[in-house]
């Protein structure tokens, strides 16, 4: 299915601006990230895996009111939509399916 | 670390982000980059920061960052330049713009129409003369074999070639689908039932005529052009004379006294962009008949033309290998070696290809370019009159312009609205140039005699597009300039109204007039100098008076009792001095061309004039002689004494004109003594230059009558000459001619082009000058107060009218200093053409300089007496 599919990135993002809820915008997901995989990313990336998702109507997004910090500069915030749950949901079934093909002489070491 | 220490991420790449970064996104890509570098420098250090901050910004730049600010300013920005709300809204505040300066309005469409006018009109005409012969469904494969003959110091070219090519090529030549002749008679004259009609273009045409050309048979059918003695009508012809088509079939008639026809067929007339425009087409076995051996006659051109229809596949070079064939098998030896034929296209014939002669008239593409560059050139002035206004206006508006940004409006919403109010303008001017061309085609057409120019939007979608084409490139021309300038305002100076933002745009407002100027004195300048051209020649002493000389050339053949009649009955004629059965007059018409030279030294051969005349030649054209003695009445045979001119006798090598008398030459291979010896008078037009010009004596050779009169009482005169004439030629028509006509014939191609030059300088003139007018209207607006003031302090009405004209004057005299030189070099070149140009005098560039001055002083010192004339006291208090 084209355009359901969901890069590795983009499915952390995906999963993060969902456990973020009411606070997800560019910086926070970036530092869930972060702190969740220890990984360093880049403000951009995120940025752009943001937008994609948007394009494909995973997520939704509006501007946050002015604040005073950052400049009064406002910000995107996001929130996963229904389609981008039920992709998400997708995903996890699929892998759960194939964790129970894998046999279990295959995951012993040596 | 001080967390309340303010870092400062790295300006450049900030200012790189700001670079590129599209408005919509950048809110909220800056927001999340500076507050990531905040958190950078608290968790690690500045450098680190700076680094992330570097990087990102730089990354951000990726397709998917620009596509999202496109998404969302669909998204947000429903006021877009294209929503149909919007264009309402345009068209709404321009028709309201529109009514609030209607002077300006009216202006501008005024100069805007009369311009798109000029181009529509200089359209129909340049697609009438350039379609000819397009619509024969074979045109791209008709060729005419064209004739090209080496003569002793030129080359001539003939679109007429020998009348028997076409059997022979049709016999002869492989490669060709159809191959016809035609044989062509400008006037004829038909008698029927004791009626005499005149008609112009009868073909001797052969059966294979409509496997060439395209035509529809309404009566009877192609058989008809192959039987002897028929001809085949046109619908037109049958309902003028023969009493309907249904009649027409089988009525009799006699061929220029001549030739009995009969009526085998009735055709569609042929449309008028042709150069076939026959009424009559004649079977071609007639035309032996009609001049006897013609049929068979390799020796002498008249006027037979020859037409094949190339088969798909051929090409011409194919086919000139066998046209030498057909030269060497028929024409004399030492003719055969000089001579070529030339396969033209069809098409080219009207327009492309003016060396070679039509059966009509020739619209050559260089006349074509001239008229389209003089149409651009005047939609063009009208287009500056409109940017002119449009910035002259810009302060008045920026205060407008202020506002709509304020409100939210973009750049390109502002420059969307102006732009539409151009095209407002420039459709209403369009519509009121559609009705000005409308009427000047009607003009155009009933100046010409006939309708053969249409404005038709439904039948030639063609000009339609071009229409359409016009308004767009107008309004881009006209509007893109101000709405740029306009738009480009900031809001917070537009708003303060600062006064020199009005200044801003003068230069260039003072060069666009300059360029309107030149070009309008230009055309003025150019139809000057070739009005000069032509009246230097037109109004040149010819020893006689041309308009005091009435011509007979109807003369059909040599017939000597007739002769005898005419002399008679023209002596009788009130106000005749006197008559000379000629062959044309001495200047340009009806004279030979041919060789002359020293007996026994052919290798001095030169080109000569060779005219036919009796006793009464000299004294009609008040011609004297300087020696020798003049023919006698009582020679009545061809006689081997000529008279000749002084050039001639000069360059036999005699120095007085008392010896040459007596003296013999070669002419035209025979040997001719000198009788007598012709003061010099111009031979030709056009040039001032004296050709070798002979008068033999010959009553065999003479077609025509000249008579002197005296202009008192013309219309009895000729009254009594039509009456000689009938009882000399009862079965004929009298076509007298004036001789001043006659010549002036040579000048009609440049009257048309004065004519068309003259109005096209004064309509640009006009554009140009109510230009001015708005722009002085104006500046006396913006200055009241000015004008007020000097007139307080004492200035005079003649101090302010000084004040506004001053500098238009000025603006004049330096386009005429542009013009003048430029409008000699393009005049020069246009009489290229011509053998011999005329060195002008100062006046003719004098005149355009005080014509220009004149219109445009008035305009503007018209305008500028009305504002001088206000009350200072009215004008003070204008708030």
């Amino acid at each position: 299915m084209k355009g359901t599919f969901l890069g590795e990135f983009e499915e952390l993002v995906l999963l993060v601006a969902g456990a973020l809820y009411d606070n997800a915008y560019g910086v926070t997901i970036a530092e869930e990230i972060e702190k969740q995989t220890g990984r360093s990313v880049s403000l951009s990336a995120v940025h752009t895996a943001l937008y994609r998702l948007e394009e494909k109507d995973f997520l939704t997004s509006h501007l946050g009111g002015a604040t005073n910090e950052r400049g009064g500069r406002r910000k995107r915030m996001y929130r996963i939509t229904a389609a981008g749950k039920e992709t998400l949901n997708e995903v996890r079934t699929l892998r759960n399916r194939l964790w129970k093909m894998i046999p279990d002489v295959s995951v012993n070491p040596g | 670390m001080n967390p309340n220490e303010k870092h400062i991420p790295p300006q450049w790449a900030t200012r790189f982000l700001h670079g590129y970064c599209p408005a919509s996104v950048l809110e909220e890509i800056e927001g999340d980059l500076i507050e990531n570098y905040e958190r950078n420098v608290i968790l690690h250090n500045k450098r680190y920061a700076d680094l992330r901050y570097i990087i990102d910004t730089i990354r951000f730049f990726n397709p998917v960052t620009f596509r999202k600010a496109r998404k969302i300013k669909h998204r947000y920005h429903h006021s877009s330049s294209m929503h149909t709300a919007m264009i309402k809204n345009y068209f709404i505040s321009a028709l309201r713009n529109v009514r609030k300066n209607l002077a300006y309005t009216a202006i501008n469409i005024s100069g805007l129409a009369l311009g798109i006018a000029c181009c529509l009109i200089i359209f129909v005409i340049v697609r009438y003369e350039s379609s000819f012969d397009d619509y024969h469904s074979k045109a791209d494969r008709i060729y005419r074999v064209n004739l090209n003959q080496e003569a002793p110091n030129t080359r001539r070219f003939n679109g007429c070639n020998y009348t028997p090519l076409a059997e022979a090529v049709r016999s002869v030549v492989t490669g060709l689908e159809a191959v016809t002749g035609v044989y062509c008679l400008q006037q004829y004259q038909i008698n029927r039932n004791e009626e005499i009609i005149e008609g112009t273009y009868a073909f001797f045409a052969d059966s294979h005529y409509f496997d060439v050309f395209d035509g529809s048979w309404i009566r009877g059918d192609n058989r008809a052009l192959s039987k002897p003695n028929t001809a085949v009508v046109t619908d037109r012809f049958a309902e003028d004379f023969l009493g309907g088509v249904s009649n027409a079939v089988g009525e009799t008639f006699l061929l220029d006294n001549k030739v009995p026809l009969t009526v085998g067929g009735v055709i569609k007339s042929p449309p008028s962009n042709t150069d076939h425009p026959y009424s009559m087409l004649i079977s071609w076995s007639t035309l032996a008949q009609f001049t006897p051996g013609s049929d068979d006659d390799w020796e002498n051109v008249s006027a037979g033309a020859t037409y094949v229809v190339f088969r798909p596949e051929t090409r011409s070079d194919q086919l000139y290998p066998q046209f030498e064939r057909i030269i060497a098998s028929h024409l004399e030896p030492e003719l055969a070696e000089k001579t070529s034929f030339y396969l033209m296209p069809l098409n080219d014939n009207h327009d492309r290809n003016y060396d070679y002669s039509s059966f009509t008239y020739d619209f050559p593409k260089p006349v074509m370019i001239i008229l389209s560059i003089v149409g651009g050139m005047i939609a063009f002035i009208a287009c500056i009159n409109f940017i002119n206004l449009a910035t002259a206006q810009s302060l008045t508006r920026a205060r407008e312009v202020g506002i709509r940004k304020t409100m939210g409006s973009s750049r390109m919403q502002l420059v969307g609205q102006y732009l539409s109010e151009a095209f407002v303008i420039t459709l209403i001017a369009g519509l009121a140039g559609l009705a000005l061309a409308k009427a000047g085609i009607v003009q155009l057409n009933s100046y010409y005699g006939d309708d053969n120019l249409q404005l038709d939007f439904i039948n030639e979608p063609s000009t339609l597009i071009f229409f359409s084409i016009i308004i767009l490139v107008i309004t881009v021309l006209a509007g893109f300039y101000p709405a740029i300038v306009l738009s480009g305002y900031r809001p917070v100076s537009a708003l303060k109204a600062q006064k020199s933002s009005g200044k801003q745009g003068l230069t260039l407002r003072r060069g666009l007039v300059l360029a309107q100027f030149t070009g309008a004195q230009i055309l003025i300048i150019v139809t000057f100098l070739m009005i000069n051209q032509i009246n230097f020649f037109r109004n040149r002493d010819l020893g006689f008076d041309p308009s005091a000389i009435m011509i007979l050339p109807y003369l059909k053949s040599y017939d000597q009792e007739r002769f005898v009649v005419l002399d008679q009955e023209l002596r009788k004629v009130k106000g005749r001095i006197d008559h000379t059965f000629a062959y044309g007059g001495p200047v340009g018409v009806g004279s030979n061309q041919i060789e002359i030279h020293p007996v026994d030294d052919e290798t001095n051969s030169r080109r000569a004039l060779l005219n036919y005349g009796d006793a009464a030649y000299l004294n009609t054209f008040s011609i004297s002689l300087l020696a020798g003695t003049n023919f006698t009445d009582a020679m009545d045979s061809a006689s081997s004494e000529v008279l000749v001119n002084e050039t001639l006798i000069k360059l036999l090598g005699y120095d007085r004109p008392a010896a040459a008398v007596g003296g013999i030459f070669t002419a035209d291979g025979r040997d001719v003594r000198i009788r007598g010896v012709m003061r010099d008078n111009y031979t030709h037009a056009m040039t001032s230059t004296v050709e070798p010009f002979i008068l033999a004596h010959d009553p065999e050779q003479i077609f025509g009558v000249a008579i002197r009169f005296s202009k008192e009482k013309i219309s009895e005169t000729i009254a009594g000459v039509e009456a000689a004439w009938k009882i000399a030629y009862p079965g004929y028509i009298c076509n007298y001619m004036f001789m001043d006509d006659l010549l002036n014939r040579e000048f009609n191609t440049f009257d048309r082009i004065f004519t068309f030059l003259g109005i096209a300088s004064i309509t640009a003139i006009f554009i140009g000058s109510l230009g001015l007018f708005g722009l002085v209207s104006f500046m006396a607006v913006r200055r009241t107060k000015e004008i007020g003031i000097r007139k307080v302090l004492g200035a005079t009405i003649t101090n302010i009218i000084t004040l506004f004209t001053k500098e238009s004057m000025v603006l004049i005299i330096v386009a005429f200093v542009v013009a003048a030189p430029l409008a000699y070099f393009t005049g020069n070149l246009m009489l290229l053409e011509l053998p011999e140009r005329v060195t002008p005098d100062v006046m003719i560039f004098l005149y355009p300089l005080v014509i220009s001055m004149g219109i445009a002083g008035m305009t503007v010192g018209f305008r500028a007496f009305q504002a001088a004339r206000q009350h200072p006291t009215d004008s003070l208090r204008t708030e």
